[in-house]
């Protein structure tokens, strides 16, 4: 084959590779409703404006983002309200996102789980995939259950890697350290009011494990999130509501913390 | 529900392309050199299902040694067809017929228009076109063929070299095949990237 052959196949390629880089950090960015509004962040996946409001109390500043599911609500065939922020969780970064969330006493207790902030995995745009027939599992859940939070691991299998005590009527941090890899150098280390609660494994509490179904990255969501509705017993009966407040993203725990 | 729509759906339009696409005949057939067509369902990646279909046309010999061959791949859909995301491929291939009916090696070149029309802000993906090389050998055992094309594929910033090992078994006129899309898929700037595809199909030979 001749060079210039070559040449001119290169030439009249017009398409990228499809591959990823990998990224070492993203943009550090606050959001904590002080404006009143959401700004920079995405309430498509709220059912209705009602379901996510701007409230003053409770409030860890002036303003908290309060979050309401019906068992009715449905958007994108799941029973969920949730905030998103977009292009945070690239492959191969290190991010710290921080939320705040305060359970209001009297809440009920008429489900068996509510994802609180979830990484959503991305389809592989790049190899042609999309949104349509996509379930993979999000890699990575904060998932409140009646008492408790849990940190749950779900690329492969669905692991629990930590849990701990959540009373309600309490502001509490929660910080999530998450290193992006589809393997298994990929890791998850989670303080709640800046004390670990994934296992100590001998030098960090760092738990390494896949964080990513592919290359593509996730994207960050906070709210509530109880499954697909009439699926099963496990269809949540209740509407219940969750205060989000001081959500930071950064490439460092100085980023977001204290 | 749902899950068993798409099984019926999936199962209808395969009755549909194999109805439109028989023409068989009792003749002996030469699974190197006769007109196959094929439909064919993908379980993209090993870490997840994602479904993938796709249709794809060659033709034996065109009485000088080339055969031509057209491809179309869906991505998200089980029914051979989507509007969102899915690449045309042609190609032209010279025969050298090694050993005739039992031995093919053959050399070509084609290209592929990937169109990514799927509209969300997320998304990172854009439509664009990309030629390539490709050359293979086939064995034929008659009611069984093995085929190891390899495809060298030129992009705007780099380059990708895809091997698909191919096991083919047939009963007459149609058969089934299974087939691993390996990738290695290189940026000039430096990063490399492995990808691997799995499909099952079925084909008619007429």
């Amino acid at each position: 084959m001749p060079c210039g052959a070559v040449m001119l196949l290169f030439a009249i390629a017009c398409m990228r590779t499809p591959v990823y880089e990998p990224t070492a950090r993203t943009a550090s960015r606050t959001f904590d409703f002080e404006t009143g509004t959401f700004a920079g962040i995405y309430t498509n996946e709220t059912p209705r404006p009602s379901a996510a409001q701007i409230v003053s109390s409770p409030a860890l500043g002036s303003y908290a983002a309060k979050i309401t599911v019906a068992p009715e609500d449905v958007v994108a065939n799941g029973n969920r309200s949730e905030l998103a922020i977009y292009d945070c969780a690239p492959y191969g970064a290190t991010v710290f996102f921080r939320f705040c969330f305060y359970i209001p006493v009297g809440d009920p207790d008429g489900f068996q789980w509510q994802i609180i902030a979830q990484l959503y995995q991305l389809p592989d745009f790049q190899h042609g995939e999309t949104f349509d027939y996509w379930y993979p599992h999000p890699p990575v859940t904060a998932v409140y259950v009646p008492g408790y939070l849990e940190i749950h691991m779900n690329v492969g299998s669905e692991l629990v890697v930590a849990r701990t005590p959540i009373t309600k009527g309490v502001w509490y941090t929660n910080v999530m350290e998450i290193y992006f890899r589809d393997d298994a150098s990929g890791y998850v280390e989670v303080l709640v009011n800046g004390t670990p609660i994934t296992p100590a494994n001998g030098g960090n509490h760092r738990y390494y494990r896949a964080t990513l179904h592919n290359k593509a990255g996730c994207y960050f969501k906070t709210g509530l999130y109880r499954g697909t509705p009439g699926a099963s017993a496990t269809q949540a009966r209740s509407t219940n509501t969750i205060y989000i407040d001081d959500i930071r993203i950064g490439s460092t725990l100085a980023e977001v913390y204290p | 529900m749902k899950k068993r729509m798409h099984i019926a759906s999936a199962l209808a339009a395969l009755a549909i392309f194999a109805s439109a696409a028989f023409a068989g005949t009792n003749e002996s057939r030469d699974p190197l050199n006769c007109h196959r067509i094929e439909a064919s369902w993908g379980f993209y990646r090993t870490g997840y299902f994602y479904p993938i279909s796709g249709v794809r046309y060659e033709t034996p010999a065109l009485g000088i040694p080339l055969s031509l061959s057209a491809a179309l791949r869906s991505y998200g859909s089980f029914y051979l067809v989507s509007i969102r995301s899915f690449d045309v491929s042609a190609s032209v291939s010279y025969r050298f017929d090694i050993i005739p009916r039992f031995l093919l090696v053959t050399a070509g070149a084609g290209g592929t228009v990937a169109a990514r029309l799927y509209n969300d802000t997320r998304s990172t993906a854009s439509s664009g076109f990309y030629p390539y090389l490709t050359g293979g050998i086939a064995v034929s055992f008659g009611w069984c063929t093995l085929s190891l094309p390899v495809q060298v594929n030129f992009f705007g910033d780099g380059i990708g070299i895809t091997g698909a090992p191919e096991a083919a078994f047939r009963l007459d006129f149609i058969g089934l095949f299974i087939r691993s899309e390996l990738s290695v898929n290189h940026v000039w700037a430096g990063t490399t990237g492995l990808f691997a595809d799995n499909y099952a199909g079925i084909r008619l030979y007429f």
